[in-house]
């Protein structure tokens, strides 16, 4: 439970599979509420959603424009994920539901109060406590620290979490992103040098890149789900429960890479389309340097806010994938209830999720034509990622033949890793500095002889 | 020029015996006629003309500013000898000679390679409608053309040099026009022709092994087939064969000793200039267009490997007796790149843009004013005849006229 400053109850690996643990029931820090008043959202509880919704994709499409604050929007993204998949639990579980009943659903347990609204990006989510103390002297910078901290909590929260969700994903992506950096040096210098004896080394090294990337998004997408689902890095990790579940909803993840590779297309259109801006008869060929970069700025903003879009929708889909691949596992039997976190334990409790026993042996032709019909969906199903993914890093090399990135076209895919799009050119921005160094001097200039004609 | 050709015609009969049925050679088109000709031209005796292509586009600001420039010998010491045009441009628009339309001049490195030898802007289109393919017909006279119908040139001393990896500007050496054409063509030199070369030597010593012979022979067909209009099943000319030879003999066979890109051209010029005494020579440098979208240090080190060349084709020259002072050099790019200040890597060279059609010219040698630059825009079309007027041969077909302002 990372998102509660409470001391959380431990649960044992033990509990039982089913019904609230009691002491969960016992931190329940609301009244029980009835759910006898109105479901229907009045217009001014919609208005505010709409204006939450436009403050977030404003703030996420503004950390989108940097390196830096882009890793909010990981972590960000990380906990709306969690709220996603909790959601998705309660939907299939409960049918079609309410604002209304969901919220009495995760209020009446203090442990996932936070889920009831989508996440702040700076101010402490509803229902968190307040730190409580903790017995004996633990400095003062621990002791108020968190208390004066504690308003800016989800800023924090965004913060670590996107820097743990990013580091996992590097971990498996980056080696892909290098070879594929010095596949590109390689390959052009073969086009510069012509055909020589290690002519082959840059092709080999790209062609490497592209399988070790499309490995890698075979398991990345639903790890990183994991990650968020369960709000500790280590799960990213579970590689035979992640697995299974990517093996259990193999079509549906099948239909995530496509979306992927859709959904990338406007945006490498977007990557190009400076390339085209520009020709003859364009205005922006007369522009300033000044006023180009203004343009570009508000041009990444609007790319900013369609990347911040699509890379919340994937996560959103991602995470309906898993909480249905997970909730069917267990049911199933093909996970225990005991492997899950213990957020995941808690809300399959308050869902009374039963999981199943292991199914009886079937008969031998039954088996061996489960046998045979899994292997060939499994070879079919693998050959069509394969191809997916590869569409996904080939529109990456495509976009980049026409409007290269030097260095982060390789090392960042936004849709992967960090959701950053801006991508002024460096001269524009020096052009700035100067511009702004002139004015300054200007300034300097006028002040001084005002002053001389003053005196 | 009476002598040669019949060396070449018992060259052929004895390749044809040796090579065999699978590659014939093709009947010369009306070379006959050329030779009765040709003997009746008085012999030139104009200025040799070096024609450099500054290619794969340049900028003027990486080749002739002062303050960003990576080609210092070009800017610092010879533009001091002769004269510059830093305002020189190629045209936004032509027209149509047909239909009188409006046409878009591409600004790329065949167009820019014909716009300097035809003196004309055409919009020109790949004859097997090849997705960005290069192999254009002009319909305009070549300068080369133009010297060989006007003076006893032999085909060897009219040359062109070529990159490896552009084969499809390997056939600019003729036009399909009905008064010049094929016999007034000059000689390509370029890796694709000492590969031919290579293969039919190996081909004819019967140094392959037997169950290579089949592979070899269908490379060379497929090399030969590329030049269909010429006929590469023809042999080689003496002179061509005994270079390619010489080639062979410091070089060798693997393709990994001798230099490679442009420093290859600058190898070719400086050899041919020695062994086959051109009267006019085009080298067509291309490395700076391995920039597009890569790796920017590309761009101006291929811009610095040009400048280098060219001191040291005039180095070769200096050290000429039968050139120094006697030899007119013409440098031109074939066109400018683009300054996208919305990219990381501006330089493309595709999308005609004003920056693309900005490109400059300088011309030094004996005829040539010294230390003048002419501020004023004028056209690469001018280059074609601004070279007839140097070699005072016709040059009746060129749109523009001559750059008056460097011909002293």
């Amino acid at each position: 439970m990372n998102e509660t400053l409470v001391e959380s109850p431990k649960i044992d690996n033990q509990l039982p599979p089913v019904a609230p643990p009691e002491e969960a029931a016992a931190l329940v820090s609301p009244p029980q509420q009835t759910i006898e008043k109105k479901d229907e959202r009045s217009y001014g509880s919609i208005a505010l959603w709409c204006l939450k919704w436009i403050w977030i994709a404003l703030i996420g499409t503004l950390f989108c424009q940097m390196a830096l604050f882009a890793l909010f929007v990981v972590g960000w993204a990380q906990r709306y994920m969690q709220r996603c998949v909790v959601r998705r639990w309660f939907r299939i579980k409960q049918g079609k539901f309410t604002p209304r009943e969901w919220e009495v659903f995760v209020n009446q347990d203090a442990e996932l109060a936070y889920l009831n609204k989508a996440p702040n990006w700076f101010w402490r989510q509803k229902g968190i406590a307040w730190p409580q103390s903790e017995p004996g002297f633990k400095g003062f910078i621990k002791l108020l620290g968190p208390r004066i901290a504690f308003p800016l909590h989800s800023f924090g929260k965004n913060l670590k979490l996107g820097f743990q969700a990013i580091i996992n994903i590097w971990i498996f992506t980056l080696p892909a992103c290098v070879l594929w950096l010095y596949a590109w040096h390689a390959g052009w210098n073969n086009s510069f040098n012509k055909i020589y004896e290690q002519a082959y080394v840059g092709p080999l090294t790209g062609i490497l890149g592209f399988l070790l990337f499309i490995a890698a998004m075979f398991y990345v997408p639903m790890a990183h789900t994991r990650q968020a689902a369960t709000g500790q890095w280590r799960s990213f990790f579970e590689f035979d429960l992640v697995w299974r579940i990517v093996r259990d909803r193999w079509l549906s993840v099948i239909g995530l890479a496509a979306l992927f590779s859709l959904v990338s297309l406007p945006l490498s259109i977007m990557k190009m389309a400076p390339v085209f801006m520009m020709q003859s008869g364009s205005n922006l060929a007369t522009m300033s340097d000044m006023e180009l970069l203004g343009f570009l700025r508000g041009y990444y903003l609007f790319v900013g806010l369609l990347g911040f879009i699509a890379y919340v929708s994937l996560r959103v889909v991602s995470a309906r994938i898993y909480a249905k691949g997970v909730l069917r596992c267990v049911e199933k039997g093909r996970l225990s209830i005991e492997q899950l976190a213990p957020v995941e334990r808690r809300v399959m409790g308050r869902l009374g999720v039963i999981a199943l026993d292991a199914q009886e042996p079937r008969h031998v032709i039954v088996r061996a034509g489960a046998w045979t019909g899994r292997r060939f969906f499994g070879v079919t199903g693998f050959a069509v990622l394969v191809i997916i993914w590869f569409s996904f890093v080939a529109q990456i090399f495509i976009s980049e033949f026409f409007n290269y990135h030097p260095f982060r076209a390789w090392m960042n895919q936004p849709l992967v890793q960090l959701p950053w799009y801006q991508s002024i050119p460096q001269h524009l921005l020096d052009a700035e500095k100067e511009h702004k160094a002139a004015q300054a001097m200007l300034n300097t200039d006028a002040e001084i002889s005002a002053e001389g004609e003053f005196e | 020029m009476s002598a040669y050709y019949p060396d070449r015609r018992s060259f052929l009969k004895s390749g044809a015996a040796l090579i065999g049925a699978g590659v014939m050679p093709a009947p010369r088109v009306q070379a006959q006629d050329a030779e009765a000709y040709s003997a009746e031209l008085p012999p030139y005796d104009g200025p040799n003309i070096v024609v450099i292509r500054f290619g794969g586009g340049v900028r003027r600001r990486e080749t002739i500013d002062p303050q960003h420039t990576y080609s210092p010998y070009f800017l610092h010491e010879l533009c001091k000898r002769g004269t510059l045009f830093p305002q020189m441009e190629i045209e936004q628009f032509t027209e149509d000679g047909d239909s009188g339309e409006k046409q878009e001049i591409e600004t790329s490195h065949g167009q820019g390679t014909l716009y300097i030898l035809t003196g004309t802007y055409e919009r020109y289109k790949d004859i097997g409608a090849k997705f960005l393919g290069a192999r254009f017909e002009p319909k305009v006279p070549t300068i080369f053309e133009y010297l060989r119908k006007a003076y006893q040139v032999p085909e060897h001393q009219t040359l062109i040099i070529n990159g490896e990896d552009r084969t499809d500007e390997e056939f600019y050496s003729f036009s399909n026009h009905h008064l010049f054409g094929v016999q007034y063509r000059s000689t390509v030199l370029s890796l694709y022709r000492f590969k031919t070369f290579l293969l039919r030597r190996q081909l004819e010593s019967g140094g392959v092994p037997d169950e290579e012979i089949e592979a070899k022979r269908k490379e060379l067909e497929k090399l030969e087939a590329v030049d269909y209009r010429a006929g590469l099943r023809e042999e080689p000319i003496p002179e061509i064969a005994q270079f390619w030879e010489n080639w062979r003999h410091y070089y060798g066979e693997s393709g990994f000793v001798n230099p490679r890109g442009d420093r290859l051209l600058t190898a070719l010029a400086t050899r041919a200039i020695q062994e086959l005494r051109p009267k006019l020579m085009m080298i067509n440098y291309n490395d700076p267009d391995y920039v597009h979208w890569g790796n920017p240090a590309h761009y101006t080190l291929g811009v610095s490997v040009i400048d280098r060349g060219i001191q040291r084709l005039v180095e070769v020259i200096e050290a000429d007796e039968a050139y120094r002072d006697n030899t007119v050099f013409v440098i031109v790019p074939d066109c400018g790149r683009d300054s996208n200040r919305m990219m990381a890597v501006p330089y493309q060279h595709h999308f005609n843009t004003k920056s693309a059609q900005q490109i400059f010219a300088l011309l030094i040698g004996p005829g040539i004013q010294q230390g003048v630059v002419v501020d004023k825009p004028v056209q690469q079309i001018q280059i074609a005849s601004t070279v007839g007027r140097l070699m005072n041969a016709p040059t009746e077909y060129t749109e523009g006229s001559p750059l008056e302002e460097a011909l002293s």
